[in-house]
């Protein structure tokens, strides 16, 4: 991990905000990073080793635990994205198309989106369902697809 | 202890509650499925017409969600014949209360018995608290079907204080019942799990939520700040001297977090996997303090069972499994939802008078279970809703997911997709289900076009066996179930 790429004082800072925030308890691991990720929309490195420190696990577990759960990213987000739903209920209510158009409109060069597929978004009963910038979209349709989702031409 | 009188504390809350105003009420059903079809901008739009005549209601989704967003309350929007039908047809125990009462009023939950069960439970011993619910013969509902009781005594019996994890991860696909009945009812979640607590000598709980379940535990977090101030939640509940902590907890998502030792793991700040057994949880879990992890649902019928008592419990159901089952129905059927009922009831019943599926011959199988199950073909359609295994075999009512599948769904292509399901949320830990389940996938997907695949099933049916054999969790145990369940069902109708 190389800690230099931010500044000393931001390093500092992000101490001083953690010991505000939590104890020094491992117990306390999860609902830092789930701060971090809300603050940084991801979880940055470097922020990794400070939180090991601060709460008292070895580095190696943090990572460990950061990569063991989907929920959680290392990896700098895009602009927008789209999470196709393609679960057993959303495909009987045409979950392939809806993922089809998407990545025909989104999946290229230059574009702000990232096309997601996932299992499931627990709301089975008005598939087929998108989430489309963390906001759940029931009953899709294409069309609402490319009128919804019409940043990219902005 | 003779002088406190829990009830009457209770009957004093409720008292001391602002009255609402007497205008009639319009109801708004909002959920996280509603919300996703447009429930809050009809609420905007009933508040611009009726807010000066009439109290609108936020309340929790009744479970039509084929009819969502819905409105009640209003003598102009009849309620259709068939939401009608749709709710007629259960059998609402767990469910009661669920858009009818707005999902953040204490006041209207104790109207309707709200916290009486917990005010009962502190009126005698917590050892006869475990008495009165292993009388009743409740079954955790999260898939196990583990005697609750049992969980409690086992707890109470160690030597130090055990901890109260309330499961509400419902990370399978297919499912969205714990979802539901905190978004509608959510204090009935936490006076089971203050039950629960009290029953095992606990003063510390614990609320598991899914970490894609913002509505829900944001409700969850403003019922439980009015249990608080309330005096309900917290130092010495309803004058006793009964004190507990409960604390909200947001997951990182991942199916097998639903397994209570990795739930476990979680918690502690560790890697979703699961930890060997013994010792169990009930002996040495969360910190290791012996730990009870009881599902939503299952808690959720505790203050029925301390209020109306075991006997009216017992009335629904069969004798070796009373009570009822929320069942999560989606797929190809015309009303989608979450419905109640009792066990024993046949799963035909249950997708034609329910779920109003007018001819079965139309479809080509029913997913019963998710993933840690299997598909059943029409003709096998006439089994009962119980705990466990259902078809003898490989399919298990699990937590209760019912997809039906329409007649352009290959059963096999079915069976791929959710073995594929199993093979990405292995959490890796043991080398049956890492290394099979993927296998499982793609012998399936070499093997979808060929004339003869008999060969392929024989070391289909081998691995499958071996995965469900060797792994230490739930999830590798079952992750040859779906494979198995296509060779008892379709293999042989499909010739080959």
């Amino acid at each position: 991990m190389d800690l230099n790429v931010v500044s000393k004082e931001t390093r500092l800072n992000f101490r001083s905000d953690l010991i505000g925030h939590f104890q020094r308890s491992r117990e306390e691991l999860l609902p830092a990073l789930h701060w971090v990720q809300e603050e940084y929309g991801y979880l940055p490195e470097w922020t990794l080793e400070i939180l090991s420190w601060h709460l008292g696990v070895p580095a190696s577990e943090v990572y460990g635990a950061v990569t063991s759960y989907p929920e959680l990213s290392l990896a700098v987000p895009q602009t927008h994205k789209i999470s196709v739903c393609t679960g057993l209920a959303c495909r009987e209510s045409g979950s392939q198309d809806l993922l089809n158009k998407s990545l025909e409109l989104f999946d290229k060069d230059g574009s702000a989106t990232s096309v997601y597929e996932v299992p499931c978004l627990f709301s089975c009963s008005v598939a087929p369902v998108v989430l489309i910038d963390g906001v759940l979209a029931g009953n899709t349709t294409e069309k609402l697809i490319t009128n919804e989702v019409d940043y990219e031409r902005d | 202890m003779s002088e406190i009188n829990p009830l009457e504390n209770l009957r004093a809350i409720h008292a001391n509650l602002e009255t609402q105003d007497q205008r009639d009420r319009i109801l708004v059903e909002i959920g996280q499925c509603s919300a996703s079809i447009g429930a809050y901008k009809e609420l905007e739009n009933i508040k611009a017409q009726y807010s000066e005549t009439h109290r609108i209601e936020v309340v929790g989704c009744s479970g039509a969600c084929f009819s969502a967003p819905r409105v009640t309350g209003l003598g102009s929007l009849e309620i259709s014949s068939m939401d009608q039908d749709f709710l007629d047809s259960q059998t609402r125990y767990v469910l009661g209360g669920i858009g009818d009462i707005a999902w953040d009023d204490i006041r209207q939950y104790i109207s309707i018995g709200g916290f009486q069960g917990l005010a009962k439970a502190l009126s005698v011993t917590s050892e006869e608290v475990i008495e009165i619910v292993s009388d009743s013969g409740l079954r955790g509902r999260g898939g196990a079907y583990f005697p609750v009781a049992m969980k409690w005594r086992s707890a109470s019996s160690q030597k130090s204080d055990p901890v109260v994890l309330v499961n509400a991860e419902e990370g399978e696909p297919g499912l969205f019942k714990d979802r539901h009945l905190i978004e509608g009812i959510p204090f009935r979640v936490i006076e089971g799990a203050l039950i629960a607590a009290f029953a095992c000598g606990s003063e510390e709980v614990l609320i598991y939520v899914n970490a894609e379940a913002d509505l829900a535990y944001s409700r969850l977090d403003v019922a439980l700040q009015k249990c608080q101030n309330l005096g309900l939640v917290g130092k010495n509940v309803l004058g006793t001297d009964f004190s507990v902590d409960v604390r909200l907890f947001k997951g990182a998502g991942g199916y097998v977090c639903g397994e209570e030792s990795t739930l476990i793991n979680t918690l502690e700040g560790r890697r979703r996997e699961p930890r060997l057994r013994p010792p169990f949880p009930t002996e040495s879990g969360f910190r290791n303090q012996p730990t009870v992890v009881n599902n939503v649902e299952t808690l959720c019928n505790v203050p029925l069972v301390l209020n109306f008592g075991p006997e009216k419990f017992k009335s629904n159901g069969t004798k070796d499994a009373p009570g009822t089952k929320l069942l999560s129905l989606s797929g190809n059927m015309p009303c989608r939802g979450l419905a109640e009922v009792p066990f024993g009831i046949t799963l035909l019943t249950v997708l034609c008078d329910i779920g109003g599926i007018k001819d079965v011959n139309d479809l080509s199988g029913v997913a019963v279970g998710g993933p840690s199950s299997g598909i059943l073909p029409i003709g096998s359609l006439d089994l009962e809703i119980l705990p466990g295994v259902i078809d003898g075999k490989n399919v298990m009512l699990g937590a209760g997911g019912i997809v039906a599948l329409s007649k352009d769904t290959d059963p096999y292509e079915a069976t791929i997709h959710l073995s594929k399901y199993n093979a990405a949320e292995s959490c890796g830990k043991c080398t049956p289900c890492r290394e099979g389940a993927p296998k499982i996938v793609r012998i399936l997907e070499d093997a979808k076009n060929s004339t003869d695949r008999s060969g392929e099933f024989k070391r289909l049916e081998m691995l499958a066996k071996t995965v469900n054999a060797a792994s230490l969790c739930g999830l590798g145990q079952a992750a040859g179930n779906p494979l198995l369940s296509y060779l008892n069902h379709f293999s042989k109708e499909q010739g080959d």
